[in-house]
């Protein structure tokens, strides 16, 4: 039966449940934004100049980009080559046999051996060399429990160091036995990428790390699994950033930090090669998994 | 300091200055103001940019440091790549990348891009804006596409014209509508506008703008303006009827505006009847749709003008819908007006009635 | 700057009450010193009034700076493709070699095909600049007093 709109809206709805989304009834989108007739420059482009978000990124050339691509890449390219390499599985989550009828609808049991699921390991091609992806520095203050005063300046210490704004850092949970409250401010962290990226890493390796006594580079333990190297630094330690140094009685109190280089290496093996590249240097036994 | 330039592996000859050489190339692609032409190509003036009206500001003005240097060798990089296209497209026979390589040669031209950004581009000056050219009519979609392609469907949506007269639409072409000015409306209406009876009086001008490639000399258009809200008591709903019908129209890409000048008695299959919607029946939809033809129109085919059912008038036509429009109406003082105009009956007047 | 008189107007007719709501009655020095210094730092960090203006470009420059950047994105587009088909050809010659070594030395092979975990690149590697320096390292570097 064909069902025929009512003039009257006294008359019933024979519709015993309707849904709530209303159906479309054509394939093109529809971006509201652009049809408000208000603040007509918002609508532009983030990277269009008449907009106010403007901000030129490509200002300066980037030389730790260009010797990645002129040297590092090829290089890697070679370095992780291995003749008919296959795809590596990683540990994944295993299905129950069916044996039992409770295994129906049942979570998959967790893999042998750990706890989450593992990526699988792609041999290296063209097109998925390592690279440096981003650079997360992250201060955590601890006598900022007691002075939160402190939390504030070692964002500032952060923002002179790396030119970014930083993201304050809280405390996620309560420590009793460290004295910590949740929510409590307890430092900055900051995520560097592209131009900032290549200016902290120039700085990192060519004024401060050999400035520090008796450096011995990055250990070889370093590595978070999946191709994140991380380091830290002593307070005393970025008292060389140039830009404390100029201004020491500005600074009588500096914070150490901790950095971690994100690669798109998938093992640590692959992601250390990189790293050093870039004229870190590293000590100790190497880990090779 | 340190110089960077681009490197060529040939040396700019007179041949690939392909931006540059109308003896073969259409006006519009050039800018038509002598001084903005130098002041982009040339670099600009001492005494300031051209487009920059008064002096005072022109002097408070300030380019970007090196900007002229730097878009000269951008200008030729983008002219070489422009002349590799134009290369490819003598050597093309497919018309589908035709189209698509002329796009490409002119869609980085300076001066091409300035013409559409800063002049009208509905009411189109074929000096320069030319839709003939596939480049403008790239640039047109797009434009369209980001402001009135949207509005217009959100408005069919909101408003339920689709599915109420025809299940979807994918629109091709943009429709705007105007009524004549002595109405008092004196602008290309927005879709979903709510008009004064005084102002719809009169029929009014549609203009078909297509950005396909269509050819303009066969193609025939059919235009339908249908009202689906008219109360019809007899089955407690309503019916649609037709207010207006326009059969094998020929539009150009420029000369596109249809009005009572351009079609004959023939082409038109029903008279506009203007909208006098009853008193207390709410705002009526009238919606506009435009059909590109398959076949020149038909008389065998009937329809009943008061009770008129539109899916199966296309599907029997054969028509494709490529746009749309739609205006309302309501009731107001001046309906009995319009009603004694055109000679038609007095309207009824309805009533809330509980049961 | 006004006749005598006209000033001890003035004096008169501007009381020394001050109506404005909000305004900072105590003078900026009251903080503690160590207060004040965490003011400065968090102002030093807040974006406020240090956005700089809009930039107005005249119409013929928008159209210079869109053409310019276009050519920029389509610059690096190239050398972009041009790099990574460069890689593909190397990655395709070092298998080929690869295979026909195989086929001809199973020991050459093995010790070609031997895994370089652990490879570091030397540590003299720099990172270019255009003018390096004719020392490297000044390793009896002094801080000047």
């Amino acid at each position: 039966m064909l069902w025929t709109r009512s003039f009257s809206s006294s008359s019933t709805c024979s519709k015993s449940a309707c849904s709530i989304i209303k159906p479309v009834h054509h394939l093109v989108k529809i971006d509201k934004t652009k049809l408000s007739p208000r603040f007509p420059e918002l609508k532009y482009e983030k990277n269009d100049i008449r907009s106010p978000a403007f901000r030129p990124t490509a200002t300066h050339q980037d030389r730790v980009r260009d010797h990645y691509n002129n040297t590092i890449q090829s290089d890697m390219l070679l370095i992780s080559y291995k003749h008919d390499a296959q795809v590596k599985k990683g540990l994944k989550n295993r299905e129950w046999d069916g044996s039992s009828p409770y295994h129906l609808n049942r979570q998959p049991r967790k893999p042998k051996g750990s706890d989450a699921q593992l990526p699988d390991i792609k041999p290296v091609k063209w097109h998925n060399i390592p690279e440096i992806e981003s650079i997360n520095i992250n201060c955590y203050v601890k006598e900022a429990k007691e002075n939160q005063l402190l939390a504030i300046t070692a964002a500032l210490q952060l923002q002179q160091i790396t030119g970014c704004k930083p993201r304050p850092i809280f405390a996620k949970t309560d420590v009793p036995t460290w004295k910590v409250r949740r929510g409590t401010h307890m430092g900055a962290k900051v995520e560097l990428k592209g131009r900032p990226m290549s200016q902290f890493l120039t700085t990192l390796t060519e004024i401060v790390l050999p400035r520090i006594r008796e450096y011995k580079g990055i250990k070889n333990k370093s590595g978070n699994r999946f191709g994140g190297i991380s380091f830290g630094l002593t307070p005393d330690d970025v008292k060389f950033f140039p830009e404390i140094d100029a201004s020491q009685d500005l600074w009588p109190k500096t914070f150490g930090m901790h950095i971690n280089i994100n690669t798109t290496a998938q093992t640590d093996v692959n992601a250390r090669t990189l790293v050093s590249g870039f004229a870190f240097p590293f000590f100790g036994p190497e880990k090779v998994k | 300091m340190f110089r960077r330039s681009f490197h060529y592996s040939r040396t700019i000859r007179s041949s690939t200055k392909v931006w540059a050489n109308f003896s073969s190339r259409p006006e519009s692609l050039s800018i038509a103001s002598e001084p903005i032409r130098k002041c982009i190509l040339e670099g600009t003036p001492k005494q300031g940019p051209p487009t920059i009206g008064r002096r005072s500001n022109r002097i408070k003005y300030t380019s970007p440091a090196k900007i002229d240097e730097v878009f000269a060798t951008c200008y030729d990089f983008l002219q070489l790549q422009a002349a590799a296209k134009y290369a490819e497209l003598s050597q093309e026979q497919d018309p589908k990348k035709r189209t698509e390589l002329a796009v490409e040669a002119e869609m980085n031209n300076p001066e091409v891009l300035y013409n559409f950004q800063f002049s009208e581009k509905r009411e189109n000056n074929p000096r320069l804006i030319d839709y003939n050219l596939p480049v403008y009519r790239h640039l047109g979609r797009k434009h369209w596409e980001s402001y009135g392609q949207m509005l217009l469907m959100q408005r069919l949506e909101t408003l339920a014209v689709i599915p109420d007269t025809l299940p979807t639409l994918v629109p091709r072409a943009d429709v705007s509508i105007r009524f004549p000015f002595s109405t008092g409306v004196n602008r290309w209406i927005e879709p979903g506008d709510i008009l004064s009876s005084n102002a719809t009086s009169m029929a009014p001008t549609i203009k078909i703008q297509e950005f396909d490639d269509v050819n303009t000399e066969k193609q025939l258009y059919t235009i339908l303006i249908v009202n689906p809200d008219e109360p019809d008591l007899a089955s407690d709903s309503f019916k649609t009827t037709l207010s207006y019908g326009l059969v094998d129209l020929k539009v150009k890409y420029n000369d596109n505006i249809i009005d009572p000048r351009k079609f004959s008695k023939e082409q038109v299959i029903a008279n506009y009847l203007p909208p006098v919607p009853e008193k207390n029946t709410g705002k009526h939809r009238y919606s506009v749709w435009v059909f590109r033809q398959k076949y020149p129109y038909s008389n065998e085919i009937t329809f009943d003008r008061e009770n008129f059912n539109i899916r199966e008038f296309v599907k029997k036509q054969k028509l494709d819908p490529i746009g749309a429009h739609v205006w309302r109406s309501e009731w107001d003082s001046n309906v009995a007006n319009i009603r004694d105009k055109y000679g038609l009956a007095p309207g009824r007047v309805f009533h809330r009635v509980r049961r | 700057m006004f006749p005598q008189s006209l000033r001890a107007k003035k004096s008169i007719s501007q009381p020394m009450v001050n109506f404005v709501r909000g305004k900072r009655t105590k003078s900026k020095g009251s903080l503690s010193p160590v207060a004040q210094r965490v003011v400065t730092q968090l102002s030093v960090m807040s974006a406020s009034r240090k956005q700089p203006k809009l930039l107005k470009l005249s119409r013929e420059d928008l159209i210079k700076h869109q053409m310019i950047q276009k050519c920029w994105s389509m610059h690096q587009e190239q050398l972009r493709t041009k790099r990574n088909d460069q890689l593909r050809n190397q990655y395709k010659s070092a298998h080929n070699a690869m295979d026909l070594l195989k086929q001809i030395d199973s020991e050459l092979y093995a010790a070609a095909n031997e895994s370089e975990a652990g490879k570091r690149f030397p540590t003299e590697l720099r990172i270019p600049t255009n003018y390096p320096p004719k020392k490297i390292w000044y390793y009896e570097y002094k801080k000047k007093e």
